[in-house]
């Protein structure tokens, strides 16, 4: 499959401090990718550097086939973005940002503007000014804002910031339904790494400037060793005979806490039975996208 | 383009202090009008028998010269143009709504004032705001979007302008009647008498009045596309409007004085007065002043479309 965005080895350099090093990474249509890095490891100055507000000192980001410096303007027709929060114009109702941001594209008609209103859920508060607006409704109008134009490439920071779980879970739902439906590619970035981990379907860990890690959710699953809790008893026995087959071996409560690769699973609970052990419950849960993420990045450090 | 243009001119009508201006400012005008027919009684009033009254000006003056000849510049200039209008049948202005529309350029600078403010938020509030992330991820270039902000900041003085001399005729008309537009104004152009229509004179006059008023107004647009700070862009350039004939007053005798931009933004020295500095002439001023706004509008366009938005 052919990408729609590719970066290019990017170098950016501000004053002294070398902030994106050879940067290169592919989107592909109809996905939705996790952008994730601690603080100050270069996310914002990437998805900066992507949406053009930020130039590059060598490299390039291309975007269907448009390169963002030498056809800056060809490129920024398939993108839609949140930079940060959805900053509007606060002494304006939300319809008139929208018709304000909509005459900046081409081809954008009143009743797109509609369309994409009640898409997001605004169509009841559209024509009060936006200082009125909560978070979550400059959510939606931010992410109305960037679906004007029908982008190839939607780019949301942090998009679930100041959302209610419901709200949370409708923008999850519809950021999927337009990466599967209308084959847009979404880049996102959150720190909410569960969160990231229902909506994206593959992921680039960006630290220190440099790409450490791009890897699909599902990867991550099969790779990730499973935290398995037995509840057990007697407790003693079930905890000698699984220091026998594993080294992490934790006994809280009622249980023991080990972690194990997951086909192991059922030899160690015959050994369990074989042993007149009994077992109340097997408790599974894999590693989290949060622990992947620590393992990646190590001690989090920022140079 | 022109749909940025439309975009910036819904911007400005949205916010409130853009309508608090236009409110105050008819309101001073009005109030303006409403002192002068209260307060103020034309002290001479010249009746069908002008003439005779002109010559006895005259001679009163070529009294005064004598005794004092210090008198002697201004009342020459007038003995001239006195006799000028006898000779012409040119009847001497009454106060009249024309009087009323030509002071009234006073007001020229609190348009500067309002414009100036304006100009110095055009793109230092986008920053502020935090809009400005979402106007340069658009399909339009940067400078059209510079070009459609400074383009909206002289409609706005002009839509102030054309207000004002509108206004002014309204309320002259309706306080001190109007006359007809062709009446004939007479002035002295060194030493020279000139005549030109009432209405092509008081739009001369209106229109030197607006070339401070763009040369301001552009300094704080560049101020505040290059430091992106609208308190800065409106303290520097209120401050130099203010201080300007002093700045060249006080280098006036150095070689390089008439290159100061105050030297050369008084076009109407050139019409009705003499220039502020020897060797100032009305092309060398134009030329002065193309380059300066040129200067600005490129300081503008060089910061604004090179910069990284880093952090707004």
């Amino acid at each position: 499959m052919e990408s729609i965005m590719k970066l290019e080895k990017v170098n950016k350099t501000i004053g002294s401090h070398h902030v994106i090093k050879d940067l290169s990474f592919e989107i592909y249509p109809g996905e939705v990718f996790g952008f994730l890095g601690p603080n100050g490891a270069g996310k914002t100055t990437t998805i900066r550097m992507m949406v053009g507000l930020m130039s590059m000192n060598s490299g390039d980001i291309v975007i269907a086939g448009h390169s963002v410096h030498k056809q800056r303007n060809q490129a920024m027709k398939r993108i839609g973005a949140i930079v940060e929060n959805p900053e509007m114009y606060p002494f304006m109702s939300g319809w008139k940002n929208l018709v304000h941001f909509a005459r900046m594209g081409e081809d954008v008609s009143e009743e797109r503007i509609k369309e994409v209103v009640k898409l997001v859920g605004l169509e009841n508060r559209i024509n009060d000014k936006v200082h009125k607006y909560s978070l979550g409704m400059r959510q939606r109008l931010g992410i109305a804002q960037a679906l004007l134009h029908r982008p190839s490439v939607l780019i949301l920071d942090e998009p679930t910031n100041g959302l209610d779980p419901s709200g949370m879970k409708e923008i999850r739902a519809y950021i999927q339904r337009l990466a599967k439906v209308e084959n847009v590619a979404v880049i996102v970035s959150s720190h909410i790494l569960s969160e990231m981990e229902m909506m994206c379907d593959r992921f680039g860990v960006i630290h220190n400037g440099e790409l450490v890690d791009i890897q699909s959710v599902n990867d991550a699953i099969a790779d990730a060793d499973m935290e398995v809790t037995i509840e057990a008893t007697p407790l003693a026995v079930a905890e000698r005979i699984l220091k026998e087959e594993t080294d992490h071996v934790m006994t809280k409560n009622d249980c023991c806490q080990v972690v194990l690769e997951k086909e192991r699973i059922p030899e160690i609970t015959v050994r369990l039975v074989e042993n007149n052990v009994n077992i109340y419950s097997i408790y599974t849960q894999r590693k989290t996208l949060e622990d992947q993420f620590l393992k990646v990045i190590g001690d989090g450090v920022i140079e | 383009m022109s749909s940025l243009i439309r975009n910036e001119w819904m911007k400005l009508f949205a916010q409130r202090s853009t309508w608090i201006m236009i409110v105050l400012f008819v309101c001073l005008i009005t109030g303006y009008a409403l002192f002068m027919t209260t307060d103020f009684a034309p002290s001479e009033e010249y009746g069908g028998d002008w003439k005779q009254q002109l010559q006895q000006e005259n001679e009163e003056m070529r009294k005064n010269m004598e005794e004092a000849p210090a008198t002697a510049n201004f009342s020459g200039d007038q003995i001239r143009l006195n006799e000028y209008r006898i000779q012409n049948n040119i009847a001497p202005d009454n106060f009249s709504g024309w009087n009323f529309v030509q002071e009234n350029r006073l007001f020229v600078s609190i348009i500067s004032l309002f414009t100036i403010i304006i100009a110095a938020g055009s793109i230092a509030n986008e920053f502020r705001w935090g809009s400005i992330k979402l106007l340069l991820i658009r399909p339009v270039s940067r400078t059209k979007i510079l070009l459609s902000k400074f383009i909206t900041v002289l409609l706005f003085a002009l839509m102030m302008l054309v207000g004002l001399f509108l206004l002014s005729m309204g309320l002259g008309a309706l306080m001190f009647g109007l006359g007809t537009w062709t009446e004939p104004h007479v002035f002295l152009q060194g030493g020279e008498v000139k005549e030109m229509t009432i209405l092509s004179y008081s739009l001369m006059q209106y229109g030197f009045s607006s070339v401070n008023l763009l040369m301001m107004v552009t300094f704080a647009f560049m101020i505040s596309a290059v430091f992106r700070n609208s308190a800065l862009a409106i303290g520097t350039a209120i401050f130099l409007m203010m201080s300007g004939n002093s700045i060249v007053a006080f280098f006036a005798d150095r070689a390089w004085a008439k290159y100061i931009l105050f030297a050369n933004t008084d076009l109407n020295q050139f019409v009705t007065g003499t220039p502020l500095i020897e060797g100032l002439t009305m092309p060398f001023s134009i030329t002065m002043l193309s380059i300066y706004f040129l200067l600005f509008l490129v300081a503008s366009w060089l910061v604004f479309t090179k910069r990284d938005i880093a952090s707004a």
